[in-house]
């Protein structure tokens, strides 16, 4: 049996090799244009890869339906890397060279996007991020073939300090999940907190796995801190809100815009009535004023999405879809299927109204988005209500 | 039996030999990828195959060679010192781990390194100051032979294969000296091999200080090959799939371990390759799952084919 | 201090229950069952599923209980019948290969995203001195001391059980008494996996059910039942409990960031005082 096992690892080699070698061609079927999507399908962070792929796939439908690209159809060459950064890396790969996609979105979060950047460098194809982490676009010298739809983390942590600031609120505590997203949101909001005049009174960190955070909590409430910032994914933000309420937590909770769509609001329920967050206007997207430039783009992406998936889209998801717009804007602005024109029309976007906000990139800003593109909801009544003001 | 084998090994030496030659970028660097893995599953096998020790820290012990190597090279070292450095760091857990828990009988090790894997990913996690914490570290030098900057997938296709060559080698010479005849005669029986003389407690924590270098050296290579690692990649899954590397190749010969990580990782990419281009893009969440559902079952077929497990098959058959 | 300890109590009950589970495996099979967790998961991703079709939350709940019995029988007889005998690597491996499959199975059939389960009861939280439970908390407790009495019950006054123990002191012998090792084998199974269901259904309200909530679970109660001595099941109790109270505490006092290394540093400092586990008999050379 051990030999038979080895014969089989050395077949294995050789058909990888051949497989390899047999590349698919250059351009697709027809003449299509590839593009590679390297997502968490599986793993701890597929509560967002899923929904960030079903995001990519709508628009791409919707681009196809209206003529593609000068008559080229979008092919999405999806793969999953399993929450892995090494598997990222190897997915990156296998998508520049073996399929000859035009460009890759990817990886869903920051520790999966940081490995590809050194590669999407050197391969000179332009890589779009789902990442939140600043150092997935900075330093910008080091970035040119790197962009990234969602908000850079320093910017949602001033939107909070600065919703806090204007709410007259000096001491805060901090609860973040022990992971990369929570960790760049303590970084981010540790630094921005001082400027706005705000103290950090308590510190706080727990597992995504954890079922309970009460010890963390009575903790904060011993350190009587005006308000408590709250930076984490699902479940855990429906932990955090359902035990404050248990605790009879004084504190005005005011959450990152990660804390989710249905997964918060249904676990919470009235445990999480007044909370806070700070968000895209995704979850809002009915209450805009009717001169929101967003509002009827995200008005039918609310209801389509409702219809093919049966479930409302969260503000995380609609990176995914902002990736696949930039980048058939800059495909139809002159890119077309060439990686190295997409990456100057990409630093070419300008007031592209889309899900997560009215995107402008520059060759300085591979990010776009600004902080006028975020709004605060206070949560009651099984919703999100729109803020007036921020 | 060895004939067999000898011509497979060939087979495959040659073929690695010829990849590089073929400038495809993807299979060179997934060949890297397995020959870091090879080599953390070689020190692996021998732990496993000459002294009978299941290490379910294989992979914490990668992580701490990487993140050793990444400090110290990000605090002014030279690259080449800081892997060594990083190996002494692993020597010396291993050997302060290894040292009380070797000398229980029964599943101790075992246990052990369980704990040792979840807590040092929680201290990596944790000393986020120092090691970037979930967030990842990047800020280190890469590693250079004289002004010579070492990147792309060839130099490190070379470099990693090496290891995995002096590795192998080692192995092999290890298990055929006194040293591998009396850890062969402690994994049959402790309490025989011990009153023949033999010492049970240092030869099994030599095999696992070996084994701990390997992966350690299998992580400083991974540390500067990708550039940026995170704790992620160093956790419990990893060194389970170490483990199955090991045991689907073989763990009683010293190539064992690294036709057992060629076989896991090729066929792994194969099935995400076959998945990506069968189906189409709107159903690629559900084959995501399926191929985790058909990865389960089949590391439960392979394993009840050999019940008893490979070094029981294998005498069956040399018994015959 | 009081809200750590209660707070800890009550987790710990969850990981007793999944504790035990392993205990029996092991006991009558020799088997560890990394894909104890995976259990859990089944019954609390089915509760979710059917609760959200409108099904009633009792015959929810025992529909997930009941489904989780059932993979735990699938996973004997598919999985691990024959695999008593093989060495503990490949043992490890199969059971972490049925995790596997599980887990793919789960997100393939629910998905990603979190699924909810209402609350046995609605109420306000109950308030004790200092500290304060959650309603769902008290049913926790609540059903790990009737189930617990239940098992004692089965193991000493059923001749069900008295099989069941006495497969698990002798297989040999028992063998000779007429008791079938491998229906035993199938029975604690069942039994581990129906323990694990009820852990999962319960916890589910408090945590969510996610199709990789099972990893988490599995580890905390095999920790647990190593703590308490892998051979006793009043250990796995015990060993849950302690184990829920020492995270719980720990992360109340030292930075909670480390709070799963507490556990694990707990467990390695016991095992050096008393390899065995708290209550185990002296250990077995497997």
């Amino acid at each position: 049996m051990p030999h038979m096992l080895q014969r089989a690892a050395v077949v294995a080699l050789s058909l990888a090799i051949g497989g390899a070698s047999l590349a698919a061609p250059a351009a697709g079927a027809g003449g299509a244009i590839k593009v590679g999507v390297d997502l968490e399908l599986s793993g701890p962070a597929s509560v967002w890869g899923t929904p960030q792929l079903r995001s990519i796939q709508m628009v791409a439908d919707d681009v196809n339906q209206h003529g593609g690209i000068d008559g080229k159809k979008i092919e999405l060459v999806v793969l999953d890397n399993k929450s892995d950064p090494t598997q990222s890396l190897t997915n990156a790969k296998q998508l520049v060279e073996q399929d000859h996609v035009s460009a890759v979105i990817g990886g869903g979060t920051s520790p999966t996007t940081m490995p590809l950047l050194k590669y999407m460098e050197s391969a000179k194809v332009p890589l779009i991020s789902d990442g939140a982490a600043n150092p997935i676009v900075t330093p910008v010298e080091e970035r040119h073939w790197v962009f990234k739809t969602p908000h850079n983390d320093s910017v949602i942590a001033e939107a909070v300090a600065r919703f806090l600031a204007r709410k007259k609120l000096q001491s805060v505590g901090f609860i973040s999940v022990n992971n990369a997203y929570g960790d760049s949101g303590l970084r981010q909001f540790s630094a921005t907190a001082p400027r706005y005049g705000l103290k950090i009174v308590d510190q706080e960190k727990f597992e995504a796995t954890d079922s309970d955070v009460t010890a963390q909590l009575t903790k904060i409430r011993d350190a009587k801190p005006q308000a408590l910032v709250v930076w984490a994914i699902p479940p855990g933000t429906s932990i955090v809100a359902k035990d404050a309420a248990q605790l009879s937590l004084p504190q005005t909770l005011v959450f990152s815009q990660g804390a989710g769509g249905n997964a918060f609001t249904e676990l919470a329920q009235k445990a999480a009535n007044g909370v806070y967050i700070v968000t895209t206007k995704i979850p809002v997207a009915s209450q805009l004023p009717a001169n929101d430039p967003q509002k009827k783009l995200l008005a039918g992406y609310v209801k389509e999405y409702d219809s093919r998936y049966h479930e409302d889209p969260d503000a995380i998801a609609a990176f995914g879809g902002d990736a696949m717009r930039l980048l058939a804007t800059a495909m139809k602005n002159g890119g077309g299927d060439d990686p190295s024109k997409i990456r100057d029309q990409l630093e070419k976007i300008h007031n592209l109204v889309s899900l997560s906000g009215i995107y402008n990139v520059t060759p300085e800003d591979h990010q776009g988005l600004s902080i006028n593109d975020l709004v605060i909801a206070q949560f009651r009544d099984g919703k999100w209500n729109l803020v007036a003001g921020k | 039996m060895a004939t067999v084998r000898n011509a497979c090994s060939a087979i495959a030496v040659a073929l690695l030999i010829a990849v590089p030659f073929l400038h495809n970028g993807y299979l060179t660097g997934l060949l890297v990828v397995v020959a870091i893995d090879a080599l953390a599953a070689t020190g692996l096998g021998l732990l496993v195959g000459a002294a009978g020790e299941v290490s379910l820290a294989q992979a914490a012990f990668m992580g701490i060679g990487a993140y050793a190597t990444a400090l110290l090279a990000g605090h002014g070292w030279n690259a080449w010192l800081a892997i060594i450095g990083a190996g002494a760091v692993v020597v010396a857990l291993a050997a302060v781990v290894g040292y009380p828990t070797l000398r229980l009988r029964g599943h101790y090790l075992t246990l052990a390194t369980l704990g040792l894997g979840i807590i040092v990913f929680v201290a990596l996690n944790e000393a986020s100051p120092l090691t970037g914490g979930p967030s990842g570290y990047g800020d280190y030098p890469s590693l250079r032979i004289g002004a010579l900057r070492l990147s792309g997938d060839v130099p490190f296709y070379v470099l990693a294969w090496l290891c995995v060559a002096l590795a192998v080698i080692g192995g092999a010479a290890l298990r055929a000296s006194w040293r591998g005849r009396a850890l062969r005669a402690i994994s049959a029986s402790e309490v025989a091999a011990a009153s023949v003389g033999v010492s049970v407690r240092a030869r099994k924590l030599e095999a696992f200080v070996l084994s701990a270098v390997a992966a350690s050296l299998a992580g400083s290579i991974y540390a500067f090959y990708v550039g940026f690692i995170s704790p992620t990649s160093f956790g419990f899954e990893q060194s389970v799939f170490l483990l199955v590397m090991v045991v689907l190749g073989g763990a009683e010969t010293a190539t064992g371990p690294v036709f057992g990580s060629l076989l896991f990782v090729i066929a792994n990419e194969v099935l995400q390759a076959l998945g990506s281009h069968l189906f189409p893009s709107t159903a690629q969440s559900a084959v995501a799952a399926l191929q985790i559902v058909a990865f389960g079952i089949v590391l439960i077929v392979v394993m009840r084919l050999l019940p008893r497990g490979v070094a029981g098959a294998w005498l069956e058959k040399v018994a015959r | 201090m009081e809200q750590f300890l209660l707070s800890g109590l009550a987790i710990g009950a969850i990981y007793a229950l999944v504790a035990v589970g392993f205990v029996v495996i092991h006991n009558v099979t020799g088997i560890i069952n990394f894909a104890q967790g995976e259990f859990a998961m089944c019954g609390a991703m089915t509760a979710a599923a059917l609760a959200a079709a409108a099904v009633p939350l009792p015959l929810a709940l025992l529909a997930g209980v009941a489904l989780s019995a059932l993979v735990g029988l699938v996973t004997w007889y598919a999985a691990l019948r024959g695999a008593a005998n093989s060495s503990l690597v490949v043992q490890i491996i199969i059971t972490i290969g049925a995790s596997i499959a599980l887990r793919g199975i789960a997100l393939l059939v629910f998905g990603s995203s979190p699924k909810s389960v209402p609350a046995f009861s609605q109420g306000s939280a109950l308030t004790l001195g200092a500290a304060t439970l959650a309603p769902q908390q008290l049913w926790v407790l609540g059903i790990v001391i009737v189930l617990m009495a239940l098992l004692w019950l089965l193991f000493e006054r059923t001749r069900l059980g008295g099989a069941l123990l006495a497969a698990a002191m002798d297989r040999q012998a028992a063998r000779l008494m007429g008791i079938d090792p491998l229906a035993m084998g199938a029975f604690s199974f069942v039994l581990a996996a129906a323990l694990a269901g009820i852990a999962g259904v319960t916890v589910a309200p408090i945590t969510l059910a996610t199709y990789n909530m099972g990893l988490a679970l599995g580890l905390k109660g095999f920790v647990a039942a190593i703590l308490g001595g892998i051979s006793s099941v009043p250990g796995a109790v015990i060993g849950g409990l302690l184990l829920g109270i020492v995270e719980s505490v720990g992360s109340g006092l030292l930075p909670s960031g480390s709070k799963d290394a507490i556990a694990f540093v707990v467990l390695i400092a016991v095992l050096f005082a008393r390899p065995e586990g708290l209550f185990g008999h002296r250990a077995q050379r497997v």
